[in-house]
């Protein structure tokens, strides 16, 4: 109980700890104050919490279809925050903007991953007994998701310049769609959009299983099957992100220098 | 033991296909395991699964190989599609309870 308590917690955590990480470097290299990721985990928790309590009516809309649809509509919308985080990014006029977008982000992404341990946590805790165990998984799992935010920003952060600031805004774009791959599946899985075939199966290359393929949907929605509406959505936002953020590099502006 | 779940799948198949294109396959959650843990469905078309949580805590019907994932509340049924799949086994699990809620899919 203690181990799948340990998994559960690390698994959604870690995928809201990645974009977490990568915010909080694009943050540091603009000189933001943090107050954006109180208010995120603030609204994201009530948000998490609001949606489990409602999931059982939701899940009923549209036949059976409300909570792909949600869930679709969560991951748009990170996709729509990250897109725009990217655009207004080096404009000096934008910047008011940059921090609601980064906190509307994070706190989609924390109802999203939330609300399922919410879930998990109200049939787990019918078995009191396990209370510590679960208690204990969850405080080693999230410990060990969120240690990746850590990470991701320290590695980014300790070689300030070019290079640096590159990468950050690239591995936005690679997030950015897989919300965008994420929010086509569930689509796909309610009969909404066609998923068409299978692309190919990467399984033997990269278990989605393993550490790394677990780590590599977290940061570009890496499916080992993907179907065809998967790949589509998934390239058309990395083309839509990539477009945002190459624009202005590729015109040999200075971040910030735009006015 | 093989026999009557084939038959009654097809049987469920049928009633269902003759209102409806897409065919139906029926799931039940029962004190955290899948019945039946065997699944026989047609391969290379979509198919509409059909999940009903017999237990009063919810469980998260998961399968990398399907990509596939949904909460189904306790007491509720739910409703996902999935295929067109090429024939073979796509194993399923419940992620709350994995250790015992397992299944494996068989399209053919």
């Amino acid at each position: 109980m203690l181990i799948h308590a340990v998994v559960i917690f690390f698994q959604e955590v870690f995928e809201a700890s990645l974009l977490t990480g990568l915010l909080l470097t694009l943050a540091s290299q603009q000189r933001l104050p943090l107050r954006w990721l109180w208010q995120a985990f603030v609204f994201g928790i009530l948000g998490a919490a609001t949606y489990a309590g409602k999931l059982q009516q939701v899940s009923a809309w549209f036949d059976y279809a409300g909570q792909e649809l949600v869930n679709a509509l969560l991951q748009t919308g990170i996709f729509a925050c990250l897109l725009l985080l990217l655009l207004f990014d080096p404009s000096p006029g934008r910047r008011p903007l940059l921090s609601p977008l980064m906190s509307s982000a994070l706190a989609l992404a924390i109802i999203m991953e939330g609300a399922e341990i919410v879930i998990y946590l109200q049939g787990a805790t019918h078995h009191t007994e396990q209370l510590l165990a679960i208690g204990s998984g969850a405080v080693l799992g999230s410990a060990i998701g969120a240690s990746f935010a850590a990470l991701i920003y320290y590695a980014l952060v300790r070689y300030p310049g070019r290079e640096a600031w590159l990468a950050t805004r690239l591995l936005l774009c690679l997030t950015a769609a897989a919300m965008l791959g994420q929010a086509s599946q569930q689509l796909v899985q309610a009969d909404w959009l066609a998923g068409g075939p299978r692309v190919w199966d990467s399984s033997s290359l990269v278990d989605e299983q393993s550490l790394a393929g677990h780590f590599l949907y977290a940061l570009l929605g890496y499916e080992a099957t993907p179907d065809v509406a998967q790949l589509v959505a998934w390239l058309a936002g990395l083309l839509a992100t990539l477009l945002v953020t190459g624009r202005h590099w590729l015109a040999g502006l200075r971040p910030g220098s735009i006015r | 033991m093989k026999s009557p779940l084939v038959l009654s799948v097809l049987l469920l198949l049928y009633a269902s296909s003759a209102s409806a294109g897409t065919p139906v396959a029926e799931l039940r959650i029962r004190n955290h395991l899948f019945h039946p843990a065997r699944l026989e469905i047609p391969a290379n078309q979509k198919v509409k699964l059909l999940i009903s949580n017999e237990d009063s805590t919810p469980e998260e019907f998961e399968s990398y190989e399907l990509n596939r994932e949904k909460v189904i509340m306790g007491g509720q049924k739910t409703v996902i599609f999935i295929g067109p799949l090429a024939p073979g086994e796509y194993p399923f699990f419940g992620e709350f309870n994995p250790k015992t809620a397992q299944g494996t899919l068989i399209a053919r």
